[in-house]
């Protein structure tokens, strides 16, 4: 159903800001990035590989692309059934437990492991036939986390669903200590898991391009809708009449990317990729702030791009995980 | 009296004189000097005195003092010869003849000599005096006699004063009669010694530096000589105390920080070139044997373990560099010899046995306590600490008095220094050492020097090498200890052991119950803890043990763990300065007991009481509760973790395109959301 919004309504747009996207940080764009990794998992998923690996920086958007990756599997491979799940659990927490958890599975009083994880395969297998495919894909966020034994497990589960003629495709999201992961574990002569798991590893790699942010961009000025099927486009809701005349945030993508790398670089005293997430948060800066300088003849200048920048927190952020001591 | 004949005969034995140089001489004292010279000449010619006094003006009686003084025998056992003819050159001290005259206290003249006229009055006290300033042993002293480490002079004067009691001098006789009773004799007489004992005086009262100098400046050459490339390598630490807080990489990525006051620096040089071939940074107050194992190692392998972190974004330019890595022909080179001190890490059998056998070179550990064997490290390690570590804000200087920086500490724990940071330090430092030019080498610089002796002769440089089929195990060198299988059954805790504070174990052994108490062979490579090897006693192998937690995530040497592990002190600390919230709890219901209203409710006051006496029988029953604490679980204490992050294969990044196989079109991806 239509809603009919008019963004020039003041009224109507205050009352609804506070549900919208952007003010609260739920943007759901399909950046270059988010493609980049699809095309891979796609790729993966359709040709039945055991797994793959994307690995970078935190706050670079590595969940929200997880999220997007199943959302996308989902779409468009309706008869494969994925799981996303995050690998940072605590000590006595277990893989199995953890994908009860996601399942929406109960676990019984007492029970044991073994009895859990037998249950949890059959509730799978069970999930698997009922959309008439024979492939699990199990999206593993955080999976630098995960230990050798809780790897073991998942070995099992695989070589489990393989007797029952079910593929199980892992993809994982791991910052860059997963390097370490992996040296140890050839160290310790667990090869096996290596070459299942973690073998095919992607670079994840986020806003790297002028031409990145202006694909992002151009999304807030046309595809990202709200209110929903509202037709409203993201910058025509903020900043309505200089939509109207023509004002289209996607311009300015040259010289947010030129600010925003230069406040990075300038933090990080080398360079260093643009945090996604902050980068986000400065375009919300951006809108937030542009809405109440709406007029005709309306123009985003240097100074209200850096200050944007500046409260996104982005130079904190990149100072603080490029300092020694940071986490990587 | 000697005949004419006969003088004649003991002048030309002891000839040629060694000549003297009169051009500082005033025109007087040349006149003088070549008249006296023309006399002994004439006198040996045979020419009558008289003519010798007319041509000379030297008279008979002079002549013969002149050729009495020329023949006499000087203190460094050669005769005085012309020596003896400069105008106003002493052949003799001062020797006092007069008897010291009655003079008024406190007058200044009329002491000339005296001390010595007392002395050679009593000869065994100046034998005394000398003995106890050069801390040499009397005659009548048994061996191993211990001495005063350096006799102040006041105290020589006191024993010499008291010695002069001892063998009848009266208050009437000097240096009773004067006001400073000889002191200032005493002094001067000391100073004398020492200067005309030099070596002894070096040897007793000199640091071992100066005593490791006496020998070089003889002027004999050194019996082995090193002069080809790669004959021989020194090998040395140096001690560099500045106030570091180090961080290392924790297992969490994060860095865990620890004050040192002293770094080792661990170096290789080539003897010949010069060159620095490989060092090492060791934080901690001594370096092992595992530490100079590691850093021989390491030199060997085809490529360098150089800095994997560049903080300081320095890159080595131009012709800085390392001989194995600038020279194919040097990779896996080994020297003929080390030279090593006689440091116990060198001594250790690691060192002075594995590994030279396995290397195949000869030790050369030269004299204990002599440096100078090795000058070229010992060179090399002033300029490092010059360079590098006393330009540092929190640098100690070179001594307590010199070059320490002002609030040292407080500076070191503002500016916390990463432990990648000095790696890069030295590392770019000995780089662009090897590629300065060095006086010694004829202004070449070490690489140059290197190139230019394997090039020589067309090349046919022969580089002793280690065969390829040692040098796996050479990189790979294990330590072999004997670990304890722990097991609580009661507890419910399964098999481990236990190594640095980090339990290890695997599938195996955790089924493996009764492996308790069973000591295990374990091989450990120091430099990679996470992971380690174990063998049944009867050399059965057990697999491999990992360390449990976060210990197994990154890679670490031993090294680091034991320096996180040193950590603990400071959390006992902690934990003893921090206020006990138990204490305070039992005071509040102290309180609460004593206060009078506490009567109003009795039943509150029943269930304060008894709560009190619970509390109190707890902590009664475990009073080692903070030490407990303070020991450290292991899930609980703080680890860290050098972040040594292998370089992995990564395949692409997600910005790269891709060349699907799928023939499907990648659907459109705002369709898809909008559906969603």
């Amino acid at each position: 159903m239509m809603i009919f919004f008019d963004p020039a309504n003041i009224d109507q747009r205050n009352s609804m800001i506070d549900g919208h996207p952007v003010v609260e940080a739920k943007v759901k764009a399909i950046t270059n990035t988010i493609q980049g990794v699809y095309a891979r998992v796609r790729e993966s998923v359709w040709l039945g590989h055991p797994s793959i690996c994307f690995d970078g920086p935190p706050r670079m958007g590595k969940t929200a692309s997880a999220s997007m990756v199943r959302f996308l599997l989902e779409q468009e491979f309706p008869k494969k059934y994925a799981i996303h799940i995050s690998c940072d659990m605590s000590e006595d927490d277990t893989i199995v437990n953890t994908l009860v958890n996601a399942t929406g599975l109960l676990p019984k009083y007492r029970e044991s492991q073994s009895k859990l994880r037998n249950r949890l395969i059959k509730h799978l297998e069970c999930e698997i036939l009922a959309r008439g495919g024979a492939h699990f894909v199990l999206i593993l966020d955080e999976l630098q986390s995960l230990t050798l034994a809780q790897f073991k497990v998942l070995q099992m589960i695989q070589n489990h669903f393989k007797l029952s003629e079910i593929t199980l495709t892992s993809v994982g999201f791991a910052q860059p200590d997963i390097a370490n992961r992996i040296s140890a574990f050839r160290l310790a002569g667990e090869d096996a898991i290596v070459a299942r798991f973690l073998s095919q590893r992607v670079r994840f790699q986020g806003c790297d391009s002028a031409t990145w942010l202006n694909e992002l961009l151009q999304d807030y000025d046309t595809t990202l809708i709200y209110p929903p099927e509202s037709g409203c486009s993201y910058t025509n809701f903020f900043v309505p009449l200089a939509f109207a005349s023509g004002f289209r945030l996607s311009n300015y993508a040259s010289s947010i990317y030129a600010a925003v790398r230069q406040a990075v670089t300038d933090a990080a005293a080398a360079r260093v990729p643009i945090p996604t997430e902050h980068l986000f948060r400065a375009l919300q800066n951006l809108l937030i702030r542009a809405s109440a300088n709406d007029s005709t003849n309306f123009k985003i200048r240097v100074e209200d791009i850096k200050e944007a920048i500046d409260r996104s927190m982005m130079a904190e952020f990149v100072q603080s995980s490029s300092r020694p001591g940071a986490s990587k | 009296m000697r005949s004419r004949r006969e003088i004649q005969i003991s002048i030309l034995e002891t000839r040629p004189w060694a000549p003297v140089h009169t051009s500082n001489m005033t025109a007087e004292q040349r006149d003088l000097f070549n008249r006296r010279m023309a006399a002994i000449d004439l006198y040996l010619n045979g020419d009558p005195v008289e003519i010798i006094a007319d041509l000379t003006r030297i008279r008979p009686s002079e002549l013969t003092r002149l050729i009495a003084r020329c023949g006499g025998t000087a203190s460094d056992g050669t005769v005085w010869g012309f020596r003896a003819l400069i105008p106003g050159f002493r052949i003799k001290a001062y020797e006092r003849t007069s008897v010291l005259k009655k003079t008024i206290p406190g007058t200044r003249s009329g002491y000339a000599g005296v001390l010595n006229q007392t002395l050679s009055k009593y000869p065994d006290l100046y034998d005394k005096l000398v003995n106890k300033i050069l801390k040499t042993r009397a005659k009548d002293q048994p061996p191993g006699t211990v001495f005063e480490y350096k006799i102040a002079p006041k105290k020589l004067g006191k024993i010499f004063r008291d010695s002069l009691r001892e063998l009848g001098a009266t208050d009437a006789e000097w240096p009773f009669n004067t006001r400073y009773q000889g002191q200032r004799s005493i002094s001067a007489f000391m100073k004398e010694i020492i200067h005309l004992n030099a070596d002894q005086q070096v040897r007793v009262y000199g640091d071992s530096a100066a005593r490791a100098h006496l020998s070089v400046g003889t002027g004999s050459e050194a019996s082995l000589r090193f002069d080809e490339v790669y004959d021989a390598w020194e090998v040395d630490s140096h001690k560099i105390d500045a106030q570091f807080v180090v961080g290392v990489r924790n297992a969490d990525s994060l860095l865990s920080y620890f004050t040192v006051k002293r770094i080792n620096l661990l170096a290789l040089v080539d003897r010949g070139s010069k060159a620095a071939i490989w060092f090492l940074i060791v934080y901690g107050p001594e370096v092992t044997a595992s530490d100079v194992v590691r850093l021989i190692t390491r030199s060997l392998g085809a490529t360098l373990p150089a800095p994997t972190s560049n903080k300081l974004n320095m890159f080595i330019q131009g012709e800085a560099g390392y001989p194995s890595e600038r020279f194919g022909e040097l990779t896996h080179a080994l020297p003929a010899v080390l030279m090593a001190d006689n440091a116990l890490c060198n001594l250790s059998a690691k060192v002075s046995t594995v590994l030279r056998r396995e290397s195949g070179f000869a030790l050369n550990y030269g004299p204990p306590g002599h440096f100078e064997s090795r000058p070229n490290i010992e060179r090399t390690f002033e300029g490092v600490t010059q360079a590098i570590f006393q330009r540092f804000p929190s640098t100690t200087g070179s001594s307590p008095t010199k070059g320490r920086a002002r609030d040292a500490e407080k500076v070191a724990k503002t500016y916390k220094i990463e432990s990648d940071i000095v790696e890069e330090l030295a590392y770019h430092h000995f780089a662009q050492y090897n590629a300065t030019p060095n006086e010694g080498l004829g202004f070449l610089t070490p690489l140059e020097f290197i190139q230019q002796k394997l090039r020589m002769d067309n090349g046919n440089f022969l580089v002793r090498r280690l065969l390829a089929d040692k040098m796996e195990d050479k990189m790979t060198y294990k330590v072999k200890i004997a670990c304890k299988v722990i097991y609580y059954q009661k507890k419910g805790m399964r098999p481990y052991i236990t190594i640095d504070r980090v339990r290890y174990s695997n599938a195996l052994l955790r089924e493996s119950s009764w492996l308790a108490k069973e000591t295990l062979t374990v091989l450990l490579d120091e430099e990679d803890m996470r992971v380690v090897e174990a063998y049944l006693p009867n050399g059965e192998s057990l697999g491999h043990l990992m360390a449990a937690g976060k210990w197994a995530k990154t890679k670490h040497s031993r090294k680091t763990r034991q320096q996180i592990n040193s950590l603990l002190a400071d959390k006992i600390a902690t934990i003893q300065e921090m206020q006990d919230p138990v204490e305070y709890y039992l005071n509040y219901l102290n309180k609460q007991l004593l206060a009078p209203e506490a009567g109003a409710d009795k039943r509150d006051s029943k269930k304060t009481s008894s709560e009190f006496n619970r509390l109190k029988h707890e902590i009664k029953d475990d009073l080692h509760l903070s030490l407990a604490v303070g020991a450290g679980a292991l899930d609980g204490e703080k680890i860290a973790t050098e972040d040594i992050s292998e370089p992995q294969p990564v395949a692409s990044s997600t910005s790269d395109p891709i060349k699907s196989l799928m023939k499907k079109e990648m659907p459109d991806f705002r369709k898809l959301l909008s559906k969603g």
